[in-house]
């Protein structure tokens, strides 16, 4: 099978690509979880402006961390996976 | 009494292989106004679309997943479903690219994007797909 072909099919060229997908997955939920809950801070009207600000300073700081893990994530290569087993002394 | 409440609400289906990615979407688009339903990727989704005729499809593409480009060829080459319009959504980049750039086999989209999802962006990405319907 071609190579273009075995993408049309959705099929793994390579490894890295399918762990990407597994970490990212999870991050999805995370992150719109977190923009879920930032949209019920900004209308619910029993909170004080201080109380909502802390909130969504929290929010904000989880979307920021989602965000650096996948710069991380996007940045992986089958190169520094193998240099990270040998650092582990893994074998 | 509002004017809106009076319209049929619109119908959002959303099909993808991940429960939590499917309850997310479910409670963003229900909290938005719209009808709104799941599905993970099975033998019986396209004949679902066909007869629930969603006014926008929401659509994954996973590596080592070949459902989601099965779907979107079929909803693309099926007269009963060739004009929903599909926002397609996916963790990888080269996979969102590579759908585009092949237009006459998969359809053409207007919006791509790439999770993890800012909300915001997807519910304006919906609410532009339908106002063009």
């Amino acid at each position: 099978m071609r190579a273009e072909d075995q993408a049309d099919a959705g099929s793994p060229l390579d490894p890295i690509d399918e762990l990407r997908h597994n970490l990212k997955t999870p991050l999805t939920t995370i992150r719109g979880r977190a923009h879920l809950l930032a949209r019920a801070v900004r209308r619910a009207p029993s909170l004080t402006d201080e109380e909502r600000a802390r909130m969504l300073d929290g929010l904000t700081a989880i979307d920021t961390a989602v965000m650096a893990m996948v710069a991380i994530i996007d940045g992986m290569s089958r190169a520094s996976v193998d240099d990270s087993d040998e650092t582990a002394g893994r074998p | 009494m509002d004017d809106h409440r009076q319209m049929p609400r619109k119908h959002i289906a959303v099909v993808n292989s991940s429960p939590d990615f499917l309850l997310l979407a479910r409670d963003l688009f229900e909290e938005e106004g719209y009808h709104v339903t799941t599905s993970e990727f099975s033998s019986t989704v396209f004949t679902q679309i066909v007869m629930q005729q969603p006014d926008a499809l929401l659509v994954d593409l996973a590596v080592g997943e070949p459902e989601g480009w099965e779907l979107l060829e079929r909803l693309h080459g099926e007269s009963a479903t060739a004009d929903i319009p599909v926002l397609i959504t996916s963790t990888s980049h080269l996979l969102l690219e590579q759908v585009q750039d092949q237009e006459e086999r998969y359809g053409a989209h207007r919006y791509a994007l790439v999770k993890p999802l800012d909300l915001d962006e997807l519910a304006a990405a919906i609410r532009d797909l339908i106002a063009r319907d």
